[in-house]
């Protein structure tokens, strides 16, 4: 069924339409409320310096009530129809005194529901104009409220407009990072173990005869088995150091305990220092006698964290 | 990484500089109990869970263990040995009745060192059946100290928002893993940014329930709560001091987000800095004389920390695109953040020391990272599949990410309580 009526009343349609908007614009205004705890960066505004009072929240807009004064029928408009009535007296004086009578009141009833009548009129019109105005006022700052959020939506597609600019050139480089931060510990582990060993290898070849590049691989080795069990989360973030000192069989198994000689003055370090050189066990030695005897007492200097000079 | 010492002294001396981030194997072996057929066989599990989320220990998988021992005695070292374990925590359990209703139980449990051959504690934890799960946590927080060096805290509850539809909402605590949950507030508007007072008392919230954020503070235990702020504007991201009498908070008062001090009873409210610039997400330095917060100033949103008897601003972080949400280890020598970059959101842990920084999630949409009461693990919310809202733990060396399961629905705006003393 076509709504052909309301199609062909423009004032009813524009009223319908007037109506229509401000409801919705009333439901927005409720409703928008900004959820985002996350302040919108990047917006740059005047700041208010006074300290703020706990008080109750003004509401944006005023509610100032339209103060309409109840207009009174005034003196002068009382004798005017005073005047009036006296007027019609005597152009019309053989009207029964009652009639006359009933006449001026109807009359008077019905200025009185004029002016009432008019009083409301304009009551009305300002009511709807301070509404209009609150409308207007309301739009005003829903369309701040916009233009801010686009602003920060511009912002934010700009910037990722140049990231994906740069991402296809940067994936390749974090892709490469992120496999070498996981892979960093094991390489930095065999890099170590091989470095030293070429190193030792090279020095071997120079002192070609004496054994001091046999022993300093040993020692290398050592230092590696024991490395890889120390673990240096327990010795908290500060810089620390611990000594031990081993005696070993030429098994590589220890005899009696590791005697610690300096304290990290962390128990859950001292600890964990103390299994990484359990957990190594058998360490490896050399076959040669000599050798060995030179490697059978042992100093271990710990800094888990690093350097501490 | 190595250095030798000179041949001339005559005891040989190696110098083993660094170490690992490793986890230490621990087989935690079920208790003792005749009665088969009850929750306190999970008892163990319990202990496991525990231990492995902290990302300090990898339990061993003992399914295929034949016979558990129950006492040192029992312990074959040279098998436990084989299995890679430096520790067993063994035990059994004793049950006795007080009253009707009201069974009570103990656990006579020792953690022994493989390595050592020897035992290094036994201890007995007693307390109510029902309440197996807690005496479980506290006989794990008892190994954290024991071999960390640090305070456990799996004996925390943590607070989370559960959003079961647009128009219901509930805090919950609860345990720190998920169990035990308990809503204290519901509302039929959202709840946001909940923040544990240090002393354990009260949790402050921010509510739209006045159709704009405002800030409650709300007793645990009496359910009583105060409106903290309800100033012009958004009333927002409110962080306890350390001695839990102030709060730092954001207000949109002056149009822009600022930061302002409040006494916990709502008065002497004062602002911190006057500058131009979005400044949000306070968050205090264990010391009470520093905030940290997040702030447009450079141009990207990147984490400042301001002396608040001099309003001297310093920037703290400098990698990545930006940086927000910040928060302190209670030592003050960690700070936990999010980071962004390449589109993605990811949990991030600065060294304020050496300022290395370790990403310890993958993201892409992490968010509100907190720190464990022991500054070990923190406590975060991610997208599950992209899509629902959930809370997890990572570990602050990143080798343990542990989901939090409370059940189903959109669960967001954790955060982690004090230690109980």
């Amino acid at each position: 069924m076509r709504l052909s009526w309301l199609e062909n009343n423009d004032n009813l349609q524009a009223n319908l339409f007037t109506l229509v908007i401000h409801l919705a614009l009333f439901i927005f205004m409720i409703f928008s409320v900004n959820w985002n705890v996350k302040a919108p960066y990047y917006a740059e505004i005047e700041l208010w310096d006074a300290v703020p009072t706990q008080t109750k929240p003004k509401p944006q807009i005023k509610k100032n009530k339209p103060k309409i004064k109840k207009i009174a029928p005034s003196e002068d408009l009382k004798k005017a129809q005073q005047k009036k009535d006296a007027d019609i007296q005597l152009k019309k004086k053989k009207a029964a005194e009652l009639k006359k009578k009933k006449a001026a009141e109807l009359k008077k009833k019905k200025a009185a529901e004029l002016k009432k009548k008019k009083a409301a009129e304009l009551k009305k019109k300002k009511e709807i104009n301070r509404l209009q105005k609150q409308l207007l006022e309301e739009e005003k700052l829903e369309k701040m409220q916009k233009q801010l959020l686009e602003e920060e939506k511009l912002e934010k597609m700009q910037k990722q407009l140049l990231e994906e600019e740069k991402l296809e050139k940067m994936q390749k480089d974090i892709l490469a990072q992120e496999k070498l931060e996981r892979l960093q510990e094991d390489l930095r582990d065999k890099d170590l173990a091989k470095d030293t060993r070429i190193a030792i290898e090279g020095q071997e070849d120079l002192v070609a005869g004496s054994n001091s590049g046999e022993l300093e691989k040993y020692k290398a080795l050592i230092q590696q088995k024991i490395y890889q069990n120390v673990n240096k989360q327990l010795c908290g973030l500060d810089p620390v150091e611990l000594t031990f000192e081993i005696t070993l069989m030429p098994t590589g198994d220890l005899i009696g305990d590791a005697k610690m000689i300096k304290s990290s003055k962390i128990e859950s370090c001292d600890l964990a220092v103390e299994r990484a050189i359990l957990q190594a066990q058998p360490l490896p030695l050399p076959k040669d006698n000599r050798l060995f005897s030179q490697l059978k007492k042992l100093k271990l200097k710990f800094q888990p964290n690093g350097n501490v000079d | 990484m190595i250095a030798f010492s000179g041949v001339t002294h005559s005891i040989e001396v190696i110098e083993i500089l660094g170490g690992k981030a490793s986890q230490i194997p621990i087989a935690v072996t079920p208790f003792k109990d005749d009665d088969k057929n009850n929750d306190m066989q999970l008892m163990h599990e319990v202990i496991a869970n525990d231990l492995s989320r902290s990302g300090l220990f990898s339990p061993i998988d003992i399914s295929g263990v034949s016979q558990y021992p129950y006492d040192e005695r029992d312990v074959n070292f040279s098998n436990w040995s084989a299995l890679q374990s430096q520790f067993i925590l063994l035990g059994k359990l004793r049950k006795t009745a007080v009253g009707r209703n009201n069974l009570q139980v103990e656990v006579i449990w020792s953690l022994v060192d493989v390595y050592k051959e020897k035992t290094i504690m036994t201890i007995s934890v007693k307390g109510p059946a029902k309440q197996y799960r807690l005496i479980a946590h506290r006989i794990a927080d008892i190994v954290y100290e024991k071999l960390t060096g640090s305070e456990g805290i799996f004996q925390t509850n943590i607070a989370f928002v559960k959003k079961f539809n647009p128009k219901q909402y509930s805090l919950f605590i609860s345990d720190y893993d998920g169990y035990n949950p308990k809503a204290i507030l519901n509302s039929k508007h959202p709840i946001i940014s909940p923040r544990w007072s240090p002393d354990g008392k009260k949790i402050a919230y921010v509510s739209f329930e006045k159709k704009k954020p405002v800030i409650y503070i709300q007793n645990i235990e009496t359910g009583k709560r105060t409106l903290l702020a309800n100033f012009r504007g958004n009333n927002s991201a409110p962080a306890w001091s350390p001695d839990s009498r102030k709060l730092a908070i954001v207000l949109t008062y002056s149009l822009n987000s600022q930061i302002y001090v409040i006494k916990a009873d709502g008065s002497d409210i004062k602002q911190i800095m006057r500058t131009r610039s979005i400044k949000t997400e306070p968050t205090w330095a264990p010391n009470g004389k520093e905030l940290y917060f997040s702030s447009d100033r450079g141009g990207s949103a990147q984490i400042y920390k301001v002396d608040m008897a001099t309003n001297e601003v310093e920037r703290v972080t400098y990698e990545g695109k930006n940086n927000l949400s910040p928060s302190l280890s209670p030592d003050g020598k960690l700070l936990l953040f999010l980071n962004q970059e390449d589109r993605k959101y990811r949990v991030a842990v600065q060294n304020l020391l050496s300022n290395q920084v370790l990403k310890l999630t993958s993201g892409p949409d992490d968010e509100s990272p907190i720190f464990s009461p022991n500054g070990h693990m923190v406590l975060f919310t991610y997208k599950d599949y992209g899509k629902t809202s959930k809370i997890g733990t990572v570990s602050i060396n990143g080798l343990k990410v542990t989901p939090i399961d409370v059940g189903s629905g959109i669960i967001m705006e954790s955060t982690w309580g004090p230690i109980k003393n």
